[in-house]
């Protein structure tokens, strides 16, 4: 069984201080980059006030809009237990922006030269998101150290655990927050406790939360959202609609929104409203497959036989590029596990010509050709890996293995850090970082890192690393889908 | 009684008359009992161990209701499938064959001579060979098994020299006479590529997981097999025609089959309900030549434009509008789907219109079966249910692994209403369903069902009470046309009311319902017409038959 427990009894016991608390242990510190040193104390005045409105930024279509939106919608005011000090400020005014990798950055030189709670706890929130919960889960168990009775310690820890599909711990944590939270935490809180009741199949009480949230905070967009789906799915599609027009009018921009509002009008008889809706949709968001499908379903369905059938065949088209993309990356990865690098580059590239920015291909074709003696192209390629997600770790280890090769230790070095920035757990990083010290004659500096990376390879669950396996998960269609209509990856 | 009446241009026989109490309470349901131990219907079932450490020990198998001895009784085919361990050694017996003399079931696998061994899937019963012996195909992991009935309640495997001896891991099959050349044909879905020497087993991988419980591994991320379109050559033998025939399936992981007419043109197209991926719609271009319409028919995802687990799949008009309707089971946490044919092969996702969304959501749904279940004329709809993870015992997530069944009474409005939890005690009993089969094995002139629960004995709840509304049911014997007469449509025209229904092989979860058409005619006691439209796309009317009567039609002969 997976699922841990949710109490805060137990999270202590899991990971308290030493090596968890940064990459600064063990004798090896980063290297403060100036542009990581740049921080801004001035500018940030609103910050997000719950662990899900952080998680969220960068998950969604535009990171910037959606940070700026959820910001303006609930404005922080910390309490002077939470107020964050100027270098976890100036992490969030990266956030703020989009630069995940450089708020990480700033995160975890913050804390090196200080505890810092509230940096643990966006720490885990960035790694929630990243899909790395263990890591997250780490950075929260060592926030809650330092400061146990959060509500936002335990709506993080609910995120965590309904990420991981352990629903019932997350009721747990949810519940447990509720009851330390402040009325504004409060709404996003029953929004969660919602979602975890639609996940457990208890409508009923999924909509008794989701109406608290609103009576909290009326304005609450995925609410509204959530409620107007269960409704849909209820079969009423009049009340259905009067909470999706709300939801409409108060954030355009959330995701899933316009498909479930031309399900809503369809079932309400309306196909004029629903083909408007739904043509919207697409327009907002080229890679909204289900509004696509529901568009040509419904003009079908209106006798508009051929826009009908023409809106299903460009749906099909992207579903096809979709399947074929994944079907072609798989068996790349496959292919080059058994050895065969030839193939695996042939069946890599096949695959980038229908999704040109498809970074986990990018990620392995860099690989694919480093590991073929093509050092220059693996370089370009994981610059063009890294240009579409820079929170991948594998790829600065690789892109500076690459660069060793071709003798540049500077930029061998930076992309090393950078690994460490991302993952700081990794037995590898540390010993191409020793190799490097070594090379430049740092021998203690060398030593330090080597020893580190052996105690993390002595680790009980230390596991040989696999070179192609970092990306080896079956993705997502929504993920891939973004990625071949040039929307935002997923992180 | 027997009797021999001659129409027009056509034999007809009405050899039973039967009609049993009066015309019943509102509802016309009773009550389903459970009666399979009682009448010697006790195999266990063997499909890999408790734990379900691989999928190949999770899907369990399907059953058949069918006369294989022609003595007017339906008789049961139980499929039975493995353990691991035990296929090593050549697998457990593929069948369990029960033949009835209408009251209780004696089992006579072994003087049948069904001795093969392997691990056994679903089953599809036709009669292939036009000798009036309805023959029987296996699915299997492993090599697949055509029978042919020999006629002296024995029959003899000749998968061999047919040609049907696919050896992937084949789950749903189902005969039609695509061609309308005569004899029937076969399609084959095919799952996926399973070894146990590259597919991790529970625990030992990390992407496999449900609800944070460690999970067998699959389908998702295995490597799915297309499936297979066998063409009779009429001479005992059959050729693999899939790719001549414009079946492209892309690998889907497939499930359950049928043949049946959604269009109304005469000829038979295929449905596929494919697992964790789009279900497929081949439509019968009537040259030899399918061609694949589900996204374009709004039948292969749900209304959103998700692809659902499909397992199960089933066919009937449900809202008397002329067209056959499809009706598909899913995963638990999911809903099953109700696509509702609006003609020119265009369906609409109405499984929440129909009152059929929320209720099926702890549910995990596999045999199914739209039949008139209280004779009232409108098709009600059954589903056996059963999780595939033991795992979730425990979790605390609404879904349990042995479940209840779900019986729903359609309302004729286009709604159905769940009514198991009300009437129905032994439906309610908690199982791990899977295959389920169809047919009034009593010939009471009700249906009763079968269910095949995995590592457990069967159950044949018998309906108790159906009768009390009117129904009339025919046998349908082909001469020109194949002679199982699958494909032929029966439409009747009773009490006002239109009622539309197709003689089919194979359907449901991987099983075989009773080839006899069946309509409940409610308080009409009289059908006004009868026109049946054979396979070779020929048509005949009948009149006028008293209602609570089995019929024969056969053919107008060659």
């Amino acid at each position: 069984m997976r699922c841990k427990g949710s109490y805060a009894a137990r999270i202590p016991l899991l990971s308290r201080g030493g090596e968890s608390r940064g990459v600064a242990s063990a004798g090896v510190e980063l290297v403060k980059q100036k542009q990581f040193l740049n921080q801004h104390d001035d500018g940030v005045t609103r910050h997000p006030s719950a662990a899900e409105e952080r998680s969220l930024a960068f998950s969604s279509g535009n990171r910037l809009l959606l940070f700026i939106l959820l910001f303006l919608s609930f404005p922080y005011t910390a309490s002077p237990q939470t107020r964050e000090s100027s270098s976890v400020v100036a992490a969030i005014d990266e956030l703020n922006r989009g630069n995940i990798f450089e708020a990480i950055h700033k995160l975890k030189l913050t804390l090196q030269q200080n505890a810092a709670p509230q940096a643990y706890l966006y720490l885990s929130g960035i790694y929630t998101r990243m899909g790395r919960y263990d890591t997250a889960y780490r950075y929260l168990s060592t926030a809650m150290d330092d400061n146990p009775v959060q509500a936002a310690h335990y709506e993080q820890l609910g995120l965590i655990r309904r990420y991981e599909g352990c629903r019932v711990e997350a009721m747990a944590a949810f519940r447990q927050a509720l009851s330390l939270a402040t009325n504004r935490e409060e709404a996003t809180l029953w929004r969660h406790i919602g979602e975890v009741h639609v996940d457990l199949l208890e409508w009923d009480k999924a909509i008794d939360a989701f109406r608290n949230t609103l009576r909290l905070r009326p304005n609450d967009a995925m609410a509204r959202l959530a409620l107007g789906r269960i409704y849909v799915d209820r079969n009423d599609p009049q009340t259905a609609l009067n909470e999706l027009r709300a939801a409409l009018e108060i954030s355009p921009a959330v995701a899933g929104l316009h498909a479930v509002l031309g399900r809503a009008y369809r079932a309400a008889g309306n196909s004029e409203a629903a083909i408007d809706i739904l043509t919207k949709g697409i327009e907002k968001d080229s890679s909204d497959q289900e509004s696509r499908y529901l568009l040509g379903q419904t003009l079908l369905a209106a006798g508009s036989t051929r826009e009908g059938r023409q809106i299903l065949r460009d749906y099909q088209q992207m579903q096809e590029r979709i399947e074929q993309t994944n079907t072609l990356f798989e068996a790349a990865v496959e292919r080059a596990r058994a050895g065969d690098l030839a193939e695996a580059e042939k069946a890599l590239r096949e695959a980038l010509g229908h999704a040109p920015r498809y970074a986990p291909a990018l990620q392995i074709l860099g690989t694919v050709l480093l590991n073929r003696g093509n050092v220059q192209q693996a370089v370009e390629t994981f610059r063009q890996s890294l240009a579409v997600n820079p929170l991948n770790s594998e790829t600065y280890l690789n892109m500076g293995a690459a660069y060793l090769r071709l003798g540049n230790l500077n930029a061998g070095f930076e992309m090393t850090e950078k690994a460490l920035v991302i993952e700081d757990q990794d037995a590898r990083h540390y010993a191409q970082l020793g190799d490097i010290y070594s090379r430049v004659g740092r021998p203690d500096q060398s030593r330090a890192a080597l020893e580190k990376a052996a105690s993390l390879k002595s680790a009980p669950a230390y596991r040989p690393p696999d070179p192609y396996g970092s990306e080896g998960r079956r993705r997502d269609n929504a993920a891939t889908v973004r990625e071949i209509c040039g929307g935002p990856p997923s992180p | 009684m027997r009797r021999v009446v001659h129409g027009l241009g056509f034999t007809l026989i009405v050899f039973l008359l039967w009609k049993q109490g009066s015309v019943g309470a509102e509802t016309g349901f009773s009550t389903f009992h459970d009666i399979a131990r009682d009448i010697g219907i006790t195999v266990m079932n063997i499909h890999g161990g408790a734990d379900k450490d691989y999928i190949i020990e999770a899907n369990g198998n399907g059953a058949a209701f069918f006369d294989y001895n022609n003595d007017g009784n339906l008789d049961v085919l139980i499929v039975n499938g493995s353990t691991l361990d035990r296929y090593k050694d050549g697998g457990d017996p593929l069948v369990a064959l029960y033949r009835s003399d209408g009251e209780q079931f004696t089992d006579v696998t072994a003087n049948a001579g069904l001795r093969t061994k392997g691990w056994g899937m679903g089953v599809c019963v036709a009669d292939y060979d036009n000798d009036g012996n309805p023959d029987f195909y296996i699915t299997a992991f492993g090599r697949d098994a055509l029978f042919h009935n020999n006629g002296a309640g024995t029959f003899t495997d000749v998968t061999a020299t047919a040609r049907v001896s696919d050896t992937r891991w084949s789950t749903g099959c189902a005969f039609g006479d695509y061609d309308r050349d005569g004899d029937v044909d076969l399609y084959v879905a095919n799952y996926l590529a399973f070894s146990e020497n590259t597919i991790r087993p529970r625990g030992r991988n990390n992407l496999c997981r449900y609800m944070g419980a460690d999970v067998f591994c699959g389908p998702i991320g295995l490597t799915g097999e297309p499936d297979i379109l066998y063409r009779n050559n009429g001479n005992g033998t059959f050729t693999d025609v899939t790719s001549a025939a414009g079946i492209r399936d892309p690998n889907y992981y497939g499930f359950g089959v049928l043949f049946n007419d959604f269009d109304n043109d005469g000829w038979p197209d295929i449905y596929v309900a494919n697992d964790s991926q789009p279900n497929l719609l081949f439509q019968n271009k009537r040259n030899g030549t399918f061609e694949e319409v589900g996204l374009l028919s709004g039948s292969a995802l749900s209304e959103s434009g998700r692809a659902q687990s499909g397992m199960g799949v089933t066919a009937g008009d449900y809202d008397g509008n002329g067209y056959l309707d499809i009706f598909v089971t899913n995963f638990a946490g999911d809903t099953n789907t109700l696509y509702r044919n609006v003609g020119n092969m265009l369906f609409v996702d109405s499984t929440v219109a129909a009152g059929l969304g929320e209720i099926a959501l702890p549910h995990l749904g596999w045999g199914t079966s739209l039949s008139d279940l209280n004779n009232d004329g409108w098709l009600d709809l059954f589903v056996a249910n059963g999780h595939v993870y033991p795992q979730v015992e425990g979790l605390n997530i609404g879904q349990r692994y042995l479940q209840r069944k779900e019986l729903y009474r359609n309302l004729g409005n286009g709604k159905f209403l769940e009514i198991a939890r009300d009437v129905f005690p032994d439906l309610l009993g908690a199982k791990g369903a899977r295959g389920s089969a169809v047919g009034d094995f009593d010939n009471d002139g009700d249906l009763d069902i079968l269910a095949v629960n995995i590592n457990d004995r069967p159950s044949l709840y018998r309906n108790e009470g159906g009768n009390r509304n009117h129904w009339i049911s025919f046998r349908l014997e082909g001469t020109r046309s194949n002679r199982s007469a699958i494909g032929a449509r029966v439409e009747i025209e009773a009490g006002g009311r239109k009622q539309i229904s197709e003689v089919r092989s194979g359907g449901n979860y991987i099983s075989h319902d009773d080839m006899r058409i069946h309509f409940g005619l409610g308080e009409t006691a009289r059908v006004d017409r009868v026109r049946v439209r054979w396979p070779n796309g020929s048509t005949e009317e009948l009149s006028g038959f008293d209602a609570d009567r089995f019929i024969v039609v056969r053919e107008k002969g060659k």
